[in-house]
């Protein structure tokens, strides 16, 4: 006898032996549950790429300073400035003249603050927003150089030297022709530029905090007319995230769900296809003697073996997919990018729980209504 | 080892024609032997097996097995019992079709391991398909769907075997090399054969006939009869 090959090392009525001499059927369903993973965490990464571009035009320098800009009487009112510098917390304020430039995600375009401020104090900006100076050299002042964050440098798709600005594309934001000087990188979308002229703190500032002191800081600043100033703090931040991307996430959320709703749908119709076709074997292994709750464990540890592989193969499909999306479209658009966002995560695990209830749902109704001996003695 | 008490199966119960599948069933038998169930189809002959191995609670009536009634037992234990203590052989195989041959034989101990392994090969060599075990129920012939079936009911080492009609799909030849195996089986153990065929239960101990859900007993006194004289 070739017991090699006949001595296998799964029990007969192992999820294993199953899997294997089933594998199309068992790989279908593997697939797809490894599509819907993989489609669920493409749209994540998008998602998070577009909330995390969000994010970091704002909080990316707001959790560092606080922005002052004019108010509807044009100018920032002096007792506010006053108010401001009679505050312990202060570290430093940084007049500044603010431009804008334009970051194209991938559902439309955000602000990004391009701040003209004298040239003693970029070191101490670009010190204070954590961002680093990886290539190039600092603007020369009143130049019209500029320091571009790399990812908003990708975005507009240009290189270090390169020119930008309405005078070259009248559809830019940024007013004249102005040259990339050197390339920032860091957790923030921003512009800088270098000016010899005074700058007035009636037209604006940077304010900075003393280390840990920001949110004390702010406090001075809540409340403060429209009139007087308008005030950009952390907190702005959060609530502009929360309002710009309350719809996005919303819509995330949707799509989640519909891909959750049709697999599971899915899922369990080809599970009641599957144990229906499978009665037989049920009816006469409870008439050998198996319980039903044998068989349905039995059932629960096959569906678990196909929603565990599907995982993997999902996740194997997502990293080759990521892999690829960032190499061709995220990096050379300046996306931020994570192979698996904690939302993903949530989706990629979500995927197969669902399905692998849904599975057992039909294979737990067809065992319960499985009258062997009905089978038996119609098949006898 | 078995014991029947006034054991009633009705179809249709509540119904204004209920149908009898047995009526007033009373028997016993030892732990050992080989006992023939006959009749014409549709008598009760499947039905008898059914309730005896607890595949079917009777309406009325006990049956009890090894000092416990198999009817009030709860239906975990019945399935313990069937699974342990009991073989199958029904009619037409009921193989798993994605199992190989050794794998079916394997069914009812689910186990791996070379010495379960061996056995079942030892089944199948016996049963002369040794160089089938590889093979999936859907290569074989009837009758070696068969062969396979009859070594799944045998490899627990069962108290007893319920053969119903298991030489039906066999030629000649074959269904008396089954027969013989049982036959061999019946010196430690006790194995029901249920058959419309006589000519395969010479080596039964005793012989049981029913007819319409009734034990006939003029027939299998007969039949005894007939086999004493043959024996003299």
């Amino acid at each position: 006898m070739r017991l090699t090959k006949t001595i296998t090392e799964h029990k007969p009525l192992s999820a294993y032996k199953y899997f294997l001499n089933n594998k199309k059927r068992s790989f279908s369903m593997i697939l797809a549950i490894a599509v819907s993973i993989l489609a669920a965490m493409v749209f994540q990464l998008v998602f998070y790429a577009v909330a995390e571009s969000g994010r970091m035009s704002m909080s990316g320098r707001l959790d560092y300073l606080t922005v002052v800009y004019p108010g509807d009487n044009g100018i920032v009112t002096k007792n506010i400035t006053d108010k401001i510098k009679g505050s312990s917390n202060l570290e430093k304020i940084v007049p500044m003249l603010v431009s804008t430039t334009d970051y194209y995600h991938l559902f439309g375009n955000l602000n990004i603050p391009v701040y003209e401020i004298n040239s003693e104090n970029l070191s101490y900006v670009i010190d204070r927003l954590g961002m680093k100076l990886v290539t190039g050299s600092l603007p020369k002042p009143d130049s019209n150089e500029i320091l571009l964050d790399e990812k908003t440098l990708k975005n507009k798709g240009k290189r270090l030297g390169d020119y930008f600005g309405r005078e070259i594309n009248p559809d830019e934001k940024m007013p004249g022709k102005n040259k990339i000087a050197g390339v920032l990188k860091g957790d923030c979308l921003i512009g800088l530029m270098i000016t010899n002229n005074s700058l007035y703190q009636q037209n604006g500032y940077l304010m900075f905090a003393k280390d840990g002191k920001l949110d004390s800081l702010n406090q001075v600043v809540t409340n403060v007319s429209s009139l007087d100033a308008k005030i950009q703090t952390k907190e702005y931040a959060e609530k502009f995230r929360k309002e710009e991307l309350g719809t996005l996430l919303t819509a995330s959320s949707i799509i989640a769900v519909i891909i959750i709703f049709i697999m599971s749908f899915a899922a369990g119709n080809s599970s009641y296809a599957q144990y229906f076709s499978r009665r037989y074997e049920f009816a006469m292994l409870q008439s050998l003697g198996y319980s039903r709750f044998r068989i349905l464990i039995r059932a629960a540890k096959e569906i678990l073996l196909i929603n565990i592989a599907g995982l993997i193969m999902g996740i194997l499909l997502l990293l080759i997919v990521a892999l690829g999306l960032k190499i061709l479209i995220f990096d050379p658009k300046g996306y931020p990018f994570v192979f698996i966002s904690p939302g993903g995560l949530f989706l990629a695990l979500i995927i197969p729980m669902c399905t692998m209830v849904f599975s057992l749902i039909p294979a737990w109704w067809t065992l319960s209504r499985v009258d062997h001996m009905d089978i038996v003695e119609k098949y006898e | 080892m078995f014991e029947l008490k006034n054991v009633n199966l009705v179809y249709d119960l509540g119904k204004e024609d209920v149908t009898y599948a047995l009526k007033n069933i009373n028997f016993n038998c030892e732990d050992k032997g080989l006992i023939g169930i006959i009749g014409p189809s549709g008598s009760g002959k499947s039905s008898i097996l059914y309730v005896m191995s607890g595949l079917k609670r009777p309406t009325s009536g006990t049956v009890v097995y090894n000092g416990r009634s198999i009817d009030k037992m709860q239906l975990d234990m019945k399935a313990g019992i069937r699974l342990k203590e009991f073989g199958f052989i029904f009619q037409r195989g009921f193989l798993i079709e994605y199992l190989s041959v050794i794998d079916n034989v394997l069914v009812p101990v689910n186990e791996k391991g070379i010495e379960a392994k061996s056995k079942a090969a030892i089944l199948l060599d016996k049963l002369g398909i040794l160089k089938l075990a590889d093979k999936k129920p859907y290569q074989l012939s009837g009758g070696q769907r068969q062969r396979v079936a009859i070594a799944r009911a045998l490899i627990n080492n069962p108290k007893v075997v319920f053969a119903d009609e298991p030489t039906a799909a066999l030629d000649h030849k074959s269904a008396s090399e089954v027969m013989q195996i049982l036959a061999e089986y019946s010196q430690s153990a006790l194995v029901f054969v249920v058959t419309h065929d006589t000519s395969i239960i010479g080596d039964a101990v005793r012989v049981i006939s029913i007819w319409d859900g009734s034990l006939d007993l003029g027939i299998e006194n007969k039949i005894q009869n007939t086999r004493q004289g043959d024996r003299k």
